[in-house]
């Protein structure tokens, strides 16, 4: 027993939300699909372009951009990038989630104390410390280096455990109990029951530990001082204008890997951020 | 405090040889109570920490309060003091002097609680035993030494350090070899009146301005979309939702470069103008001061409302559906359910993420310094009128080495973003009821 | 043989927001409890119950006293030292393992005593010729064996290797049994196990559990609110509150001579009336709606006369199945009653019924509300008038003011 003024009042509810989806869509899709274009772009200078299309289209850029390393060294970059980011994603997660385990696990003197304490320390600018790591790590010679600068990523990361905390808080306390009464020492029911238990939290934490330092400037900036040593971050943005199409062939192909992981794991991604927002 | 002093006053009283053996020097009283091994632990660090203090720690300590007094002279061929590695040396030495104080009262408080285990014929655990419980009881020792190490060195060193700097002359011109002294001048630059503080005052108006603004915009802006995403005739929800993701998950500083190439005077939009018979626009130039403030602002939103559409999204998903039954039975409209039930419990159930969105935009790096890194406007100390603190923070300390200034700069973000965060942090009721949660 | 026994056992958490709220969860904890017994702690939630049981398994720390199990004191052993078994509300079973996994898990942590052997599995000797002790793992043929006794015991077999997810609610409740029996262990800690379960699966498990009981031969501790699970499952019960012991003994003891009011009420459906009244020595009792009724001298000596003095402000209590409906009020014992609600259950009657008899109806029982439940060969009207007899042999009487029994 509808009536048709109902009726027309959904057609037009349904009309203007497709609307706003079909536009909101074409924001975020619009420069994600200019930067691809640009890549295809066969004099890679920007002022040759059409408006935002280049006038010509070929390969060329990407086969510059891994043949043509006198300049601009892309592939070292790349597996700079790689290994700083591979190992700061594997050395963070471990002492995240051994953060974010305890904490929510055990109950210790000071285990209030270092919540607040993580708390007010997140407080201060990210970078405030950043000459003094500099210092730091020319004091420990490691200026130049990929492995002093995973290490400072990794480093930071347990200040980031709230996400992690928030599901191991999911997990009932009972079974812990009942493995520590069946006879696991603690390190026992933390591989055994906790760890096979948080693989969703596991992946998420490597995912989101490995995209900070892929996509981090500042940092390899500062501590790397030779072109050759420089990740992908620090070298497309030397790029000067005319070499446009070089840097969005560039960006696109260390942006599609992590793009498909992202799509990959969105699932995860999106429980493990309710999760830490829910359950803090 | 009576009480404690009384209690020290009946420890001291009771306490048998073996404490005080301890007391003497670290790692004996275990050796009388028969625990060779540990006792030979604590002997060595004993040790270390005396030969460590014998050679270096005194002196760093010494170089902590004078920061150096011998100017180095090439002509003269002095090589002169550090004061930057004084400082850091000493700020080391500090905490070695605590760590050796937090021995020493461990292990008289450990000689005296095996004396009394021995005396009531216990049996005493060996080293070995000791060693096995880092697995078991002592796991989470274990497990939080190497994460709070991290910490340690590549957070809470670097802040103290920072802090120290904020009372020092350090950086413009009086940089090593120059000797470096304590003062307060950094922040009496930034409040008195002066050029430093003049920009101090108007970068941090526009800070706060832009925190706010892009805070609440971005929040809405990504509730609306998650909510959008939801409704019940949108089809597909997967697909649409993957546009957002696909912005998300671009990593940052290829976007904003993106954005920063396409609203520059050769790029496309301008482009475009041109071939219509326009004019360039200087979007991003040094004259373009809230046009360059609302481009910022646009894409700060395109970067960070996917994020929130994502939390929104994983929040509603929890909502028990019964609410909308009942709320249905009971005939209320759905903008009414809308209003009573759902943004009540998203609200509340993402006011830590509302604060930590707050914090990342006050503290908002990227945009700017990707899309005009290369301005510095009239009016302004080393910064443009896009820049917010932190980036200012950059260009004193990194770009130009004004560190004394950077560091209290940065203490004066600190003190911002906590007084705002913890004041509405520890109202929320998601901290109140954190225990309730686990 | 496994005994466990505490002695004045405290819990007080510790809590320093809250200063000043100290008040122990449990306080002055006491009892032996002999081998091969079926002890049952009840009580309304927050009692202390759970917390006691979790202090005997270890996962509680020990405020204040000692618990032993045999004539070890545990204080400070560690939970899987202590030889116990524990099966917890919510099942706890490990989701990621297979369900003989779940059961395996504990064998293929234990080590048992054994002597050295040789590969062929003749044993070593030493110099002397003896054999050398030695602590070994279980072999895996050794773990299955025991998971499939314990799978056969409880039915299970068909689901080994099935994930706890794709069982029911009765199934995850036989494998969180499964888990502790494989192991023998010597005490048997069981929290509330049966209280996600629906009523008749309840009632189903409640049996097996104490056909399990007979079959094992340990002694098993239970914890549970409902006092139909304790009164049918315990060979002693201990009736608690706000931390403290009430009474503790044999399921009818505490039905017949319950210590005070609390446990009176709480032991029993339908729940036991209670009456104010004045007791004097002569026997007469009067009830605050000027009812009276005279108690005989026999029944007189079994109470204190000491404490009834001159007369003494009392708590009759009296159970719905100790009343007997009569014709008339000829007898000494006989009160008279309005009768409001009846349930007629088949097997037998419940009647609700009021002292008052002008008084307004209420919803709720009242000071004056009077419960009759036996079988009966014509119901009542409602709004009727009954006479009700009181069975002075299982009369109940508490002094109103300390609400403990006046008995000798």
């Amino acid at each position: 027993m509808k009536k048709p003024g109902m009726h027309a009042k959904e057609i037009a509810d349904k009309f203007l939300t497709y609307s706003i989806l079909i536009i909101v869509s074409l924001i975020f899709v619009f420069p994600c699909f200019w930067l691809v274009i640009s890549c295809f772009s066969k004099s890679g200078d920007m002022y040759s372009f059409n408006g935002f299309f280049p006038s010509e289209y070929s390969l060329d850029s990407f086969k510059l951009l891994f043949t043509d390393t006198v300049m601009y060294n892309y592939i070292s970059w790349f597996t700079n990038t790689l290994f700083v980011a591979v190992v700061s994603s594997l050395l963070g997660t471990v002492l995240v989630i051994l953060t974010a385990y305890t904490i929510s696990t055990f109950e210790f003197r000071g285990r209030k104390a270092l919540m607040k304490g993580a708390l007010v320390l997140g407080m201060f600018p990210s970078f405030m410390g950043m000459t003094a790591v500099y210092l730091l790590m020319t004091q420990f010679g490691f200026i130049n280096s990929h492995l002093g600068l995973a290490l400072i990523y990794a480093g930071g990361a347990p200040m980031g455990y709230l996400v992690q905390k928030g599901f191991f808080d999911t997990i009932p306390k009972s079974i812990y109990e009942a493995a520590s009464i069946d006879g696991a020492s603690n390190f026992k029911i933390f591989r055994s029951i906790t760890l096979p238990l948080s693989k969703p939290m596991l992946v998420y934490t490597l995912l989101t530990q490995f995209a900070w330092p892929w996509s981090d400037y500042i940092l390899p900036k500062l501590l790397l001082k030779d072109k050759s040593l420089w990740t992908v971050a620090v070298g497309l943005m030397s790029l000067p204008e005319t070499e446009f199409a070089r840097f969005s062939a560039g960006s696109v192909f260390i942006a599609v890997p992590i793009v498909i992981l992202y799509f990959c794991l969105s699932k995860y991604l999106v429980n493990g951020m309710s999760a830490g927002a829910v359950k803090q | 405090m009576k009480n404690k002093i009384k209690k020290l006053a009946t420890f001291f009283r009771e306490s048998g040889k073996e404490t005080y053996a301890s007391m003497a020097f670290m790692g004996v009283g275990q050796i009388l109570n028969g625990q060779f091994g540990k006792g030979m632990l604590y002997m060595l660090t004993e040790i270390a920490f005396m030969l460590y203090f014998g050679f270096t720690g005194i002196t760093d300590i010494i170089g902590f309060f004078t920061l150096g007094t011998n100017k180095a002279d090439a002509w003269a061929g002095i090589v002169g003091d550090n004061s930057v590695i004084m400082l850091l040396r000493g700020i080391f030495a500090w905490i070695a002097l605590a760590g050796l104080i937090w021995m020493y009262i461990s292990n008289i408080k450990d000689a005296h609680f095996y004396a009394e285990e021995k005396h009531n014929n216990k049996m005493l655990p060996s080293l070995k035993n000791d060693i096995s419980s880092i697995l078991d009881k002592n796991f989470y020792k274990a497990a939080l030494f190497l994460p709070l190490l991290g910490v340690a060195v590549f957070n809470i060193l670097p802040i103290i350090f920072m802090i120290l700097i904020a009372f020092t002359n350090y950086g413009g011109k009086i940089v090593p070899p120059e000797l470096v002294d304590w003062t307060f001048d950094s922040f009496k630059k930034l409040v008195v009146l002066g050029e430093l503080s003049q920009s101090f005052v108007k970068i941090l108006g526009w800070n706060l301005l832009w925190a706010f603004a892009s805070t609440l915009f971005n929040y809405f802006a990504g509730l609306g979309l998650a909510l959008l995403y939801n409704k019940k005739c949108v089809k597909g929800k997967a697909i649409w939702r993957a546009f957002p993701i696909l912005a998300y998950a671009i990593p940052g500083f290829i976007t904003l470069l993106a954005f920063k190439y396409m609203f520059s005077n050769g790029g496309p939009i301008n482009n475009i103008i041109v071939d219509n018979g326009g004019q360039i626009i200087d979007f991003l130039g040094i004259n373009s001061k809230w046009m360059a403030r609302g481009i910022g602002f646009f894409i700060n939103a395109w970067l960070s409302v996917p994020s929130i559409m994502l939390l929104a999204t994983g929040v509603l998903s929890n909502i028990n559906n019964d609410l909308y039954e009942a709320a249905d039975i009971d005939g209320a409209s759905s903008f009414l359910q809308f209003r009573k039930i759902t943004l009540p419990f998203v609200i509340f159930s993402t006011t830590p993420v509302l604060i930590s969105q707050f914090i990342g935009n006050f503290n908002n790096f990227g945009v700017f310094f990707f899309l005009r890194s290369d301005v510095l406007s009239d009016g302004y100390f080393l910064a443009s009128d896009t820049d917010l603190l932190i980036n200012w923070l950059y260009r004193m300390s990194i770009d130009n080495n004004y560190y004394a200034i950077g560091a209290a700069i940065s203490l004066v973000i600190f003190a911002i973003t906590s007084i705002v965060s913890l004041s509405v942090y520890v109202r929320s009721a998601a901290y109140k009821k954190e225990d309730t949660f686990r | 043989m496994s005994t466990v026994t505490l002695k004045n056992v405290y819990k007080i958490y510790e809590n320093k927001e809250a200063k000043g709220d100290m008040k122990p969860a449990v306080s002055d904890f006491s009892m032996h409890i002999e081998d091969k017994e079926f002890i049952v702690f009840v009580g309304p939630s927050g009692c202390g119950k759970s917390t006691t049981l979790r202090m005997i398994a270890g996962l509680e720390k020990i405020t204040k006293g000692q618990i032993y199990i045999d004539d070890t004191l545990v204080n400070d052993v560690a939970p899987k030292d202590r030889d116990i078994a524990m099966v917890f509300q919510n099942y706890a079973l490990y989701p990621h393992m297979s369900v003989y996994e779940n059961m395996a898990f504990g064998l293929r942590l234990r080590k048992i005593p054994d002597i050295k052997r040789d590969k062929k599995g003749n044993p070593v000797l030493d110099k002397e010729g003896k054999e050398i002790p030695v602590m070994r793992k279980l072999t895996e043929a050794e773990i299955k064996e025991k998971v499939m006794e314990a799978a056969k015991i409880l039915a299970i077999e068909e689901y080994l290797q099935r994930k706890p997810k794709a069982l029911s609610g009765g199934q995850r409740q036989r494998v969180a049994l499964g888990r502790t029996i494989v192991r023998k262990p010597k005490v048997f800690l069981l929290d509330e196990p049966l209280s996600n379960l629906d009523a008749k699966l309840r009632a189903t498990m409640r049996s097996e559990i104490i056909k399990l009981h007979e079959k094992l031969e340990a002694t098993f501790i239970y914890v549970t609110h409902d006092q139909v699970e304790a009164m049918t499952m315990g060979t002693r019960i201990v009736v608690m509150k706000d931390g403290f012991v009430q009474q503790i003994g044999a399921p009818k003891e505490l039905y017949s001579r319950p210590v005070n009011t609390f446990v009176a009420g709480f032991i029993g459906t339908p729940q036991i009336n209670f009456f104010n009244g004045r007791l004097t020595p002569d026997g007469k009792l009067k009830f605050a709606n000027d009812q009276e009724i005279t108690l005989s001298k026999a029944t007189m000596d079994k109470f204190d006369a000491e404490k009834i003095g001159s007369g003494i402000d009392v708590i009759m209590g009296i159970r719905p199945g100790d009343l007997k409906l009569v014709d008339n009020g000829d007898k000494a014992t006989t009160v008279v009653a309005k009768v409001e609600v009846v349930e007629a259950l088949g097997n037998e009657t419940i009647v609700y019924s009021n002292l008052d008899l002008n008084g307004e109806q209420s919803l709720e029982r009242t000071a004056t509300s009077i419960t009759l439940s036996a079988k009966l060969k014509s119901d009542p009207e409602r709004h009727s008038k009954i006479f009700l007899d009181i069975d002075e042999d299982y009369i109940h009487l508490f002094d109103k003011e300390t609400e403990v029994s006046i008995r000798k």
